[in-house]
């Protein structure tokens, strides 16, 4: 029975021109890495710093791209069901609960290691230069099988409890962001203090790129004279195993739930549609209620923008408030970490917090705001009736765009309080000041129009989303490479690649002491954002004006 | 309104659509039959401006929609077989965002939504939320939605699909109504006996070719070549039977079915030729009860239609 349903999810996954594609794509990337740093010299030297680079660079990429990879098998894979309503009949057949979460746990997660044994090839070319050895090399491996079933396990639970692809895939990619950013924050922050470190450390340890760091490079965890550290990468075992077993248990209770008669909070079922409009005015909807917008659209506003406010952000779509909400909140605790000095670290660094909290928070929730322009008017099959009407393909882009830019100010506001402190603090001059909300506003439109030409690209906002966060995680993150490997690069092209890096060039504006060996870059990266954006919305335009043609 | 030329589509060895011709007048309801997979949301697509042909031509109201899509969307309203939904968006918002979307000025978008909601009786769903509309009556939101600007030739694919009895009688009503306003609409449908009662003309097509077409009583007169006449007798079935026999050879007339006293016969002939058949029977004695003629339904005559077609494209095949 369950060979069976694994034997069905492997094959409607592995036939796909979708994972042909990606396979090819991760390969690349990975050999890319390896033939790029190829040391010149020094062979067979264990103690050759490039080699050991490479390892390092090229196991982070691995587990990078596992990260990404993961959320798109796991994250559609129950909802997917759900939307073609054939979990029900799943359900329906003699397949017990535990075998259908389990086979598509298993198949996922084949499919995932798969992807992980394809990379051991690649991986071997180490062994050539003695940059790692075999231990080494196991317990790489079992990082990233143990980050694939992680990983795996979380898209598979959030996709149990959501109720669209979409939400699903968002949710998961967010949360496994976050989740491999996120604890490095309060280490940045606290790990200045002997009596932080113990339990900053423990929690950057739920970073599998923490894990990576641990095993690679020597010096990464820290020493304390209070109590015995562990080192992060087992650490990180241990939190991804209890992870993964407790998302497993809440992936096999939702699905005992579903199998069973529907439960409901209340006994009574509403489904009058009047009383359902009368019920949508009460909180938060009152707030936004689409009652108090009698008016019909003006002539001069562009419908697509309009009908987006109203049917997402004001007709259903509170993640926007929670983002703002999660804003807030990360940024308060940061001003109070300010203002408070409870430790003492330096202003650079709570600069630097505040632009890398940023730049992730723009990495994290901005692609999908727009991932889903296009494709969502092809899975709500809107895209006929898009044609018939007079919408063109730039009133359509500029108004999800526009839209767009609505929910990022949401999340501006949240993130109002830390940028009071700083201008507060005199920390820096205004104009320093605008220039990196020049920056940021630059790497939003790239975020933007990064999900944009995905979506016009591709049929699946899955699949969108996911593009979406690939390129701009190769934007904002293999830029990053010059500072990891300044010696492989000539000065013009570090300083060129460097300047197309956000955050980088954001520090270097409010920190003057950070990058100073570079000359300015922050209107090299502006320039390079706009274009790339403008290449970005040519690109989706075109795609566009084509999709709204007659088919052949 | 509709002029169809040589209209050819084909998706690389599959030829969906071949050499199809039809002329459909103003304020008419062309009800277009065949099996899924024959052509129909093909043409449907086509005439809409949202496919391309291989070749042919398409002419509405004058406008040739091949060479001129844009223009071709002022004078069609299409209703897919399924259409989606926004969600979070009252029934007047989401009639709002497509009468902008025709660049209905915002002053005369008040009276077209309004209009819309009345002629498809969608008045009281106004302020609902669409995703919890019923099917029956999000099809009632999608032809209002595809009303709005007033198109001259609605497009219906597979509109009933999915409805209940009272939801399909209600939705016949409605498209009664709107052929009353003037408007020509092509339907494509499977339930048959649906469009016999509002169709002016009809068209069978199978594997992409047009098979049938006219108004539904020359179809039906073209596919039954022999009336079927049924008549009953008191007493003496029998004996009228071999009355019929001797005096009509078989060409003319075959006794199709004999139960108890009902005999139903099968006879090519004209009204007058009736006449003299039943004016026989009774001067020699024969005791008529009674007499009807039973005119084929459209679903048999689709059924015949296309067994012949599927019978021809087998000889073709086995020559």
């Amino acid at each position: 029975m369950l060979s069976s349903l694994i034997k069905r999810e492997m094959t409607t996954t592995l036939r796909t021109q979708r994972t042909r594609v990606m396979a090819f794509l991760y390969l690349l990337a990975l050999a890319g890495v390896v033939i790029w740093m190829w040391p010149d010299q020094a062979l067979f030297s264990v103690a050759a710093q490039s080699t050991r680079s490479m390892v390092l660079v090229f196991v982070l990429t691995l587990v990078a791209l596992v990260i990404l990879y993961a959320p798109a098998v796991t994250a559609t894979s129950i909802v997917s069901e759900k939307e073609n309503n054939s979990y029900d009949l799943l359900f329906a057949s003699r397949l017990r609960p535990w075998e259908i979460v389990a086979g598509k746990l298993l198949a996922a997660l084949l499919v995932l290691l798969i992807f992980v044994v394809f990379s051991f090839p690649v991986f071997v070319s180490g062994f050539f230069l003695g940059a790692v050895s075999i231990q080494e090399t196991i317990r790489i491996y079992a990082i990233c099988a143990v980050t694939s079933l992680f990983s795996g396990l979380i898209g598979l639970a959030i996709s149990a409890r959501s109720s669209s692809s979409y939400a699903a895939l968002l949710r998961t990619y967010s949360f496994v962001l976050l989740l491999g950013i996120g604890p490095w924050i309060p280490y940045i922050l606290l790990s200045s203090s002997s009596f932080w470190i113990p339990v900053v450390h423990s929690f950057r340890a739920l970073s599998p790129l923490s894990a990576v760091s641990s095993l690679l490079i020597p010096g990464f965890d820290p020493q304390s004279t209070i109590t015995e550290i562990r080192p992060a990468w087992v650490l990180y075992i241990w939190y991804a195993c209890a992870g993964s077993v407790i998302l497993f248990g809440i992936v096999l209770i939702d699905a005992y739930r579903m199998s069973g008669p529907p439960v409901r909070r209340s006994e009574k079922v509403i489904d009058d549609p009047a009383e359902l409009s009368r019920r949508r005015k009460r909180f938060p909807f009152y707030l936004v209620d689409p009652d108090r917008r009698k008016r019909l659209l003006a002539d001069w506003m562009n419908p697509v923008y309009a009908r987006e406010l109203r049917s997402k952000a004001f007709g259903g779509g509170i993640w926007i408030f929670r983002g703002a909400y999660l804003c807030l909140c990360v940024s308060i605790i940061l001003m109070v970490l300010m203002l408070g000095n409870f430790t003492q670290f330096t202003p650079a660094t709570i600069k630097a917090t505040a632009i890398g909290f940023q730049i992730g928070l723009v990495m994290l929730l901005i692609p999908p705001l727009t991932a889903g322009g296009i494709t969502r008017e092809r899975e709500l099959r809107m895209i006929d009736d898009l044609r018939l009407s007079r919408i063109g393909a730039w009133q359509l882009l500029s108004g999800k765009l526009l839209v767009a830019f609505v929910f990022v100010l949401f999340l501006a506001i949240g993130s109002v309080p830390l940028w009071i402190v700083i201008v507060y603090m005199q920390m820096n001059t205004p104009q320093e000041l605008l220039t990196v909300g020049a920056i940021l506003l630059s790497t939003v439109l790239l975020g933007l129009t990064s999900g944009l030409v995905s979506s016009s690209f591709l049929r699946r906002t899955s699949a969108a989303a996911a593009a979406a966060y690939g390129l701009l995680c190769v934007v904002v993150l293999s830029t990053l490479l010059p500072y990891l490997q300044p010696e492989k690069f000539a000065d013009v092209i570090r300083n060129r690649l460097l300047s197309l890096n956000p955050f980088v060039s954001a520090v270097q504006v409010v920190n003057s002491d950070q990058f100073s060996q570079t000359q300015m870059l922050w209107r090299d990266h502006l320039l390079f954002s706009l274009i790339l954006s403008g290449l970005f919305f040519i690109l989706a335009y075109i795609n566009v004006r084509r999709l709204l043609r007659p088919e052949n | 309104m509709i002029a169809i030329e040589g209209l050819t589509k084909r998706y690389r060895d599959i030829l969906a659509l071949s050499d199809l011709n039809l002329q459909i007048g103003a304020g008419k309801i062309f009800g277009y039959i065949g099996p899924n997979g024959a052509g129909k949301t093909t043409t449907i697509r086509i005439i809409a401006g949202l496919l391309k042909p291989t070749s042919g031509k398409v002419l509405i109201a004058g406008v040739d929609v091949v060479a001129n899509p844009r223009a071709a969307r002022d004078v069609v309203g299409f209703l897919p077989d399924s259409f989606g939904v926004y969600q979070g968006m009252r029934v007047w918002e989401y009639l709002d965002f497509f009468g902008a979307a025709y660049r209905i000025p915002r002053k005369k978008r008040q009276d077209k939504v309004d209009q819309a909601l009345s002629h498809t009786g969608a008045d009281a769903m106004r302020d609902y939320f669409i995703e919890s509309l019923s099917h029956g009556m999000r099809q009632r939101v999608g032809l209002a939605k595809t009303l709005l600007h007033d198109p001259k030739v609605l497009l219906l694919d597979e509109p009933t699909n999915g409805l209940d009895p009272r939801a399909r009688i209600e939705f016949r009503e409605l498209l009664i109504r709107l052929k009353s306003m003037d408007k020509t609409l092509i339907v494509s449908s499977h339930i048959l006996p649906e469009l016999a009662t509002i169709c002016d003309h009809i068209g069978i097509i199978e594997q992409g070719k047009l098979l049938q077409y006219g108004s539904v009583q020359d179809v039906m007169k073209t596919v039954q070549q022999r009336r079927a006449i049924d008549i009953e007798f008191s007493t003496g079935a029998g004996a009228a039977i071999e009355y019929l026999k001797s005096v009509h050879d078989e060409e003319n007339l075959k006794v199709a079915e004999s139960v108890g006293e009902l005999v139903r016969v099968e006879f090519s002939g004209s009204d007058e030729e009736i006449v003299e058949l039943l004016n026989g029977l009774v001067t020699n004695g024969h005791k008529v009860l009674w007499y009807s003629e039973s005119l084929m339904d459209l679903e048999q005559v689709y059924m015949k239609v296309t067994q012949q077609a599927k019978a021809g494209s087998r000889n073709i095949d086995g020559e």
